[in-house]
């Protein structure tokens, strides 16, 4: 390196060596398909991978940004919702308990807490935190956020004592929505989270799967909540009809926020509270 | 010392059967003969290194453009040239420089030639089929090992009738 003394320590047989490997070895890679898309495969897997290194490491910082955004967020609706006339606080409804959603317009839904419930006995009920002073009287339909629930049977002031659907003295009128057959169901083997429907007629094609739903002409909810799936179907010829076990949507060890269905009409037995 | 017209010639003696003789050699697709490999073991250890690397690109680029793909016979070339040295030192640790640099390979007995050249091939094999077939499979790997011997002995047929100095006495440089 006559010209360039200051880089006479590159102008040394290893240095030359790497180099030139690395220069034949990219025209291979540029030369040859198969390498060419392996290299450019392993780029963009380095790339990926690299990015979602880089997103776990900045994840704690991304978070906090995303909360600050988010409290400011509902700081700014609260305020909104104070400023609104007549707003109140059942302007939430459960999305996933509703397949219909016709009956909107008569009924609005107060959000209620579990604060006690039984588990192990043939007649489960729970206790809700709301009651008499938020409009709560017994024969309301309470559901979660999967589906129906369970109704009201008793309450006070500011509780209210709910009979699920896993109480064996509960009936509730149920609709196959793709046959349009009502039955009626009931909580007669007590394991929970499975019902039974009964008097579904025998000339019916019910297939597993098919979902359940509140029938319109129910006294207590109405119609379009969904009540839970199939699971199997017993055609026994002595009984006449077909009697089908239903997995519940809603699952009773994991109960969050329930929903009163409060009529804002006259309909159902809530339209003339005792 | 050998002469730049004596590794021309050995050069094109190798392309020639490279090119006329391995493909009717090679065994069923699973070894593959080439001898090729003796020009970077026996560049002689006495030019300058600058010329050594020279010769070394240009014999691999030749051999690249009549072989392809392009920079595969280079690259794994460059290795054989690359490690030769570090070889020779490590089967021959008394060997002071100046001794190193009149090393000629020519010299070699049976035995070290095998010690010399036949490592140095599976090396430039091991590099040569998974990058070839650019994947890493025990087929990949079965066809190189089973290939660097089947060239060792392609190797060993030129270094006894060719390259061995009958001159020279058959003594390892130790």
């Amino acid at each position: 390196m006559p010209f360039f003394p200051y880089l006479a320590w590159l102008w040394r047989a290893p240095v030359v060596w790497g180099l030139l490997q690395g220069i034949v070895l990219w025209m291979y890679i540029r030369y040859e398909p198969r390498a060419h898309t392996a290299f450019q495969r392993a780029i963009i897997e380095f790339q990926a991978a690299f990015h979602g290194l880089m997103r776990w490491v900045t994840r704690p910082w991304w978070a906090m940004r995303r909360l600050e955004e988010l409290e400011r967020q509902n700081a700014e609706l609260f305020t909104t919702l104070a400023e609104l006339q007549g707003t109140s606080t059942y302007s939430t409804y459960p999305v996933g308990a509703c397949a219909d959603f016709a009956f909107l317009k008569d009924y609005r839904f107060l959000p209620a807490r579990v604060i006690y419930q039984t588990f192990h006995t043939h007649q489960n009920y729970a206790i809700l935190n709301r009651g008499g002073r938020d409009g709560v009287y017994p024969g309301l339909g309470v559901v979660g956020p999967e589906g129906v629930l369970g109704l009201i049977a008793e309450t006070t002031a500011t509780y209210s004592i709910m009979y699920a659907i896993f109480h064996r003295n509960v009936y509730l009128n149920v609709v196959l929505p793709l046959h349009g057959v009502n039955g009626l169901m009931t909580w007669r083997t007590p394991v929970l989270n499975r019902v039974e429907v009964d008097y579904i007629p025998p000339y019916v094609q019910v297939k597993e799967g098919e979902e359940v739903w509140t029938t319109p002409n129910s006294l207590i909810f109405p119609g379009g909540l969904r009540v839970g799936r199939i699971e199997a179907v017993e055609n026994d010829p002595r009984q006449g009809f077909q009697r089908l076990r239903i997995a519940t949507y809603i699952d009773w060890h994991r109960i969050g926020t329930v929903y009163i269905l409060l009529p804002t009409r006259g309909v159902g037995l809530g339209s003339a509270p005792l | 010392m050998a002469s730049v017209w004596e590794v021309l010639l050995y050069s094109v003696l190798l392309l020639a059967f490279q090119g006329a003789l391995a493909p009717a050699l090679q065994v069923s697709g699973w070894a593959w003969p080439m001898p090729y490999v003796l020009f970077w073991l026996f560049l002689p250890f006495s030019w300058r290194w600058e010329w050594e690397i020279g010769a070394a690109v240009l014999f691999g680029g030749v051999l690249d453009i009549l072989f392809p793909p392009i920079g595969l016979q280079t690259f794994c070339g460059l290795w054989v040239w690359g490690l030769r040295r570090f070889w020779l030192r490590l089967l021959h640790p008394s060997l002071v420089s100046d001794e190193a640099r009149m090393f000629a390979p020519q010299r070699l007995s049976t035995l070290d030639f095998f010690l010399y050249a036949m490592p140095l091939t599976l090396w430039h094999h091991l590099w040569y089929f998974p990058l070839a077939e650019w994947r890493l499979h025990f087929s990949t790997l079965g066809r190189a090992l089973l290939s660097s011997t089947y060239t060792f002995v392609w190797e060993w047929i030129i270094f006894e009738l060719l390259l061995r100095k009958p001159h020279v006495a058959r003594r390892s440089p130790r």
